[in-house]
């Protein structure tokens, strides 16, 4: 019919542009480009021709051309949704995200109830990492059609990837409702589950992922994990293996043949590192029983490994992932080992110690630490930022107060890249360790961090390559996890069979690291408080911060209170944690709870340091360490510390120290009976001393605004 | 000590003492003037706390402050126009003429809003520092509020909670001494403030309020601790208003003449004007020409506030109902 109107009037332009439509519908695109350019020749203001001559361009992959064509459509009619909608899908298309989405949002602002423009301008956000305007958009997007399966979905993934899991499970749970089969939406709410703590529940969904799409690869892989959380090492390894069909593991594609952990002595086999940092130094340990089944092993790993495990000797050759291999017949990846070997919770092979630093840079260390007093404590709290889940498994360096006001303990920061800034305002503060910006640069990555952790009395870490390390050096280590920790870490334990070394510190509740610091501040004050006691001399000459600097290492017997100094507090523990919980001294059944001046504490805690350090019988040091443990609880909660203060405290600490001596000196004149001069001497600078004492005293209450004064009142 | 602020920051205090007074002063003579609509409490004679403390704190930072909250919002940063034309109903106020005398808000300075009710800041300032917290972005929070506030349940579960998670917050109780016309030490059990801090988990530290530098000392200790995660502190602020409780009040059958005119004699300015002096740290014709410049300040802040338009009638629902 219209070319019986063009037979009659060849330049009418609407059955021009209409002919175009219909080559068009029929699948001929040339023909339908040749039409609508016909009809803009006679009339080249005609909007819809330019825009359906773009979604012509569009569908033929010429975006470029589709993108003139839209462009020209909403200049030429400025309220044109559906022309802004297709150009901002073209210019996405394109690569050209900004621009796409000015495009939706015009597209939007004419028409706000356009369902696929909120969701393709959702989606662009989420490209954009703008993530919250994402799921504001999707919820939009949802309003106008709220049966859309895959908007919810959208919204679960984006939540998730925001960290709101309770939001992200309602979108999910909305998502699996509306269509069936949708393996994804189930496979998404598993990680949320996960995410959440709510393990059981995870795993049911990812089996229900797989009932509907047993070929989905990242179901399986992450029913690996939660089998092997669950400690099913059986299963879980075997299925970990369905890891390289994901997107983010896929198998590099390599010559050779893979290994079936069968011995093949004269061939050699590469094996290779994948995922975390953590990962290689985890897996690593297999090194010494792959010798034994095959002629020689390379082993290809991240470069920033590569000095340290050359050092270690573990296998014949180690090289950088992606550098030229040397010729090999097999090939298998490193996580892959422990399925290999079949691995269960019984034979987990756990050496104590399987790496070592360097010897002379060791030495290095050792004497450059030298003079560092007290506990040294390792600290390292910031993990690869780019990890999926890393804002939950890594924490803030303030949230390790309760660690670092632990008196007698040394930080030592370990802590390198990302997060090393938040050292700015705390290294003084704590006075925190910095090993300088030279730290790892001359010998290569992690060489000096090793060197340093054999130095240590204790590392601190959150779930990241440091605590590997420390552990695989046989340095006791506390980690700080996440309420959903990592599948290696499994379930409700605080060990790990993989490291002897290594004590487990989880959260109780998501994202709180309050209690867990708490734990390891408490546990550290005993420590500290051992290694005081334990390093004092015989002679009570030296005083006990310098007695402290001898020992080391005497905590290398899995970090723990001897037997003898715990068995005393142990009956008072439970009172004793409500006390130290309370600050000032919790209402335990027969306390005296009354005010003392600032003066006071900081007197009686120096006088029981001093004991400390000089009682060695275990039943009356448990005492003396108990009062103390109490009073540096009550220090902390209660004063406002500072410079000033702090050398207040020592100088009182070394005026007491001198009393001890004197009152000593005094005792061993009256054994011997010589009441001479020195004798005389020795009387007569107890009041010396103690004026002094009592003016200390008198300061600190000054600076802390205690209420209560000390006076003193002697006869002329 | 710290380093002793006075030659540091002692003019720069003074300057914020001066800009707080010189405002009250022509708030208190507009109010006479019939130019404030609602009531109108004059921070004058405590300005010593708001200046001390906010000198620590930066723009992230916040605060919640109370009825009397003029000198916290332009020592957080609110300009003396903004501020003057909100109590003057002024569509250029920081409230946009909203909010008047009790509900200053300046997000963008960091003052989260002042009240007319007792008490919320602590628990406001709780929740800000939880946030803080949670984001890990290393601000604090501070809460302002008098001595009529902590024997409401607000202080009780706001301390508690700020001690049990450590939060980033300061604790600062003003005690000027009277909750409107109550006499503390007829209200309160335990006399002093900051021996609650200790009951709670927290430092409590008393400091002479009127003593601008012992203020901005122990906030000094006390915001540092809040940004290490160390957790939070209370400090308290033995001040006293030398104005009635509200513009147009009564005020001595309460307290006598004589109790006012011997805190007036400890005024804060003077006490650091005579300090700056002694301590050869600024000359007379220095401090004269602040003095002058903070007078002009508050002058300009004036016509500026009458100078400007009211709110358009027509948007007096705006802001009632949230915009879907």
């Amino acid at each position: 019919m219209y070319r019986a109107v063009l037979r009659e009037e060849p330049a009418q332009v609407d059955a021009l542009h209409l002919l175009g439509l219909v080559a068009q519908q029929r699948g001929r695109p040339a023909e339908a480009v040749q039409w609508i350019s016909q009809a803009l020749q006679h009339r080249p203001n005609f909007a819809e021709a330019h825009y359906n001559l773009g979604l012509v361009y569009r569908e033929c992959g010429q975006l470029e051309a589709a993108r003139a064509c839209f462009e020209r459509a909403t200049s030429l009619r400025p309220r044109y949704a559906e022309a802004f909608y297709n150009l901002g899908n073209t210019l996405k298309d394109l690569g050209r995200l900004d621009e796409a989405v000015a495009a939706y949002q015009r597209t939007l602002r004419l028409r706000p109830k356009f369902a696929k423009a909120l969701n393709n301008l959702a989606n662009a956000y989420r490209e954009q990492g703008r993530l919250e305007e994402a799921a504001a958009t999707f919820r939009q997007a949802i309003a106008c059609d709220p049966s859309s399966a895959k908007a919810h979905h959208n919204l679960g993934l984006t939540l998730r990837a925001l960290g709101r899991f309770s939001e992200a499970l309602e979108a999910l749970d909305k998502a699996v409702a509306l269509a069936s089969p949708f393996a994804e939406a189930h496979n998404a709410r598993g990680t949320t589950l996960q995410a959440l703590g709510r393990f059981d529940e995870a795993l049911a969904a990812y089996e229900q992922a797989l009932a509907q799409d047993p070929q989905l690869a990242d179901a399986h892989f992450n029913r690996a994990c939660a089998w092997l959380r669950q400690g099913d090492y059986q299963r879980g390894w075997a299925e970990y293996e369905w890891r390289f069909r994901c997107k983010p593991f896929a198998m590099p594609a390599l010559p050779g043949t893979a290994w079936n952990g069968s011995a093949q002595p004269g061939r050699t086999l590469l094996l290779y590192a994948e995922q975390g940092l953590g990962d290689t130094l985890q897996f690593v340990r297999y090194l010494p029983l792959v010798r034994q089944r095959v002629g020689r092993v390379i082993l290809a790993c991240q470069p920033a490994l590569v000095p340290l495990l050359r050092a270690s000797g573990l296998c014949q050759q180690v090289t950088a992932l992606g550098e030229a291999l040397e010729t090999y017949e097999l090939y298998a990846s490193l996580l892959s080992l422990p399925h290999l070997f079949g691995t269960t919770l019984e034979n987990v092979p756990a050496p104590r110690r399987y790496l070592q630093a360097d010897a002379q840079l060791a030495a290095q260390w050792r004497e450059r630490l030298g003079g560092v007093k007290g506990l040294r404590v390792g600290i390292c709290w910031q993990g690869n930022k780019a990890q999926a889940f890393d804002r939950l498994r890594s924490f803030a360096l303030r949230d390790l107060a309760p660690v670092a006001l632990v008196p007698g303990v040394r930080l030592v920061s370990l802590q390198k890249g990302d997060g090393s800034e938040q050292l700015a305002g705390l290294a003084t503060r704590w006075n925190i360790i910095d090993l300088g910006p030279d730290f790892d640069t001359a010998a290569g990555p992690f060489m000096d961090t090793a060197a340093v952790i054999e130095q240590l009395d204790l590392v601190i870490s959150c779930d990241t390559a440091v605590a590997h390390l420390a552990a695989a050096l046989g340095v006791p280590v506390w980690v700080a996890l996440a309420w959903s920790a990592d599948y290696r870490w499994m379930l409700h334990r605080d060990d790990s069979p993989w490291y002897p070394s290594m004590r487990l510190y989880r959260q109780t509740r998501p994202e709180c690291w309050e209690d867990v610091f708490d734990r390891m501040g408490a546990e550290l004050q005993k420590l500290a408080a051992e290694k005081l006691a334990a390093a004092a001399p015989a002679a009570g000459t030296a005083t006990p911060a310098e007695g402290a600097m001898g020992a080391v290492g005497a905590m290398g017997a899995a970090a723990a209170v001897p037997a003898a100094a715990q068995t005393p507090a142990t009956a008072a523990t439970g009172a004793m944690d409500t006390a130290a919980a309370m600050g000032t001294g919790g209402a335990t059944a027969g306390a005296i709870l009354v005010e003392i001046s600032a003066g006071e504490l900081l007197d009686k805690i120096s006088i029981l340091e001093i004991k400390s350090a000089r009682i060695r019988e275990p039943a009356r040091l448990a005492n003396v360490l108990r009062e103390l443990e109490m009073l540096h609880t009550a220090r902390q909660r209660s004063l406002l510390e500072s410079e000033p203060l702090a050398k207040l405290a020592t100088s009182l600490r070394e005026v007491n120290e001198q009393l001890w001596q004197v009152e000593e000196a005094l005792r061993a004149c009256e054994r011997q009976g010589e009441f001479g001069a020195p004798f005389i001497e020795l009387a007569r600078s107890v009041y010396r001393l103690n004026d002094h004492r009592a003016e200390l005293k008198r300061q600190i209450n000054d600076l802390a605004g205690s209420r209560l004064r000390e006076e003193k009142s002697y006869g002329c | 000590m710290v380093a002793d602020p006075l030659p540091t920051e002692g003019l720069r205090l003074y300057r914020t003492m001066l800009r707080i007074r010189r405002c009250e002063e022509q708030l208190v003579q507009a109010y006479s003037e019939g130019l404030i609509h609602g009531a109108c409490h004059t921070y004058i004679g405590q300005e010593a706390v708001a200046a001390g403390v906010c000198a620590h704190l930066t723009r992230d930072d916040v605060v919640f402050s109370t009825h009397r909250g003029h000198g916290h919002a332009l020592a957080k940063g609110v300009s003396a126009r903004e501020l003057v034309a909100e109590l003057f109903g002024r569509v250029t106020g920081c409230s946009r003429g909203r909010g008047g005398s009790m509900h200053l808000f300046a997000p963008e300075v960091g003052l989260l809003g002042t009240s007319g009710i007792v008490g919320p800041s602590i628990l406001q300032a709780a929740g800000a520092g939880y946030s803080f917290k949670l984001l890990k972005n290393g601000r604090v929070a501070v809460a302002f509020f008098g001595d009529g506030a902590v024997n409401n349940g607000a202080f009780h579960e706001g301390l508690n909670m700020a001690a049990i998670w450590r939060l980033p917050v300061l604790f600062v109780c003003e005690n000027n001494q009277y909750a409107t016309e109550v006499p503390f030490s007829y209200a309160a059990g335990n006399a002093s403030v900051a021996a609650r801090g200790t009951a709670y988990g927290m430092p409590g530290v008393a400091v002479d309020g009127n003593d601008v530098l012992a203020v901005y000392a122990a906030a000094a200790q006390a915001v540092a601790r809040a940004r290490a995660g160390e957790g939070p502190a209370l400090l308290e602020c033995l001040t006293y208003r030398t104005r009635p409780h509200a513009e147009g009040m009564g005020d001595f059958t309460y307290r006598t003449r004589e109790e006012v005119e011997s805190w007036k004699a400890r005024d804060p300015l003077l006490l650091l004007r005579a300090r700056l002096i002694d301590g050869g740290v600024a000359t007379e014709a220095q401090l004269a020409q602040l003095e002058g410049e903070a007078a002009e300040e508050a002058a300009e802040a004036r016509r500026f506030a009458e100078n400007s338009p009211w709110p358009d009638p027509a948007s007096a629902t705006t802001h009632i109902y949230a915009t879907p």
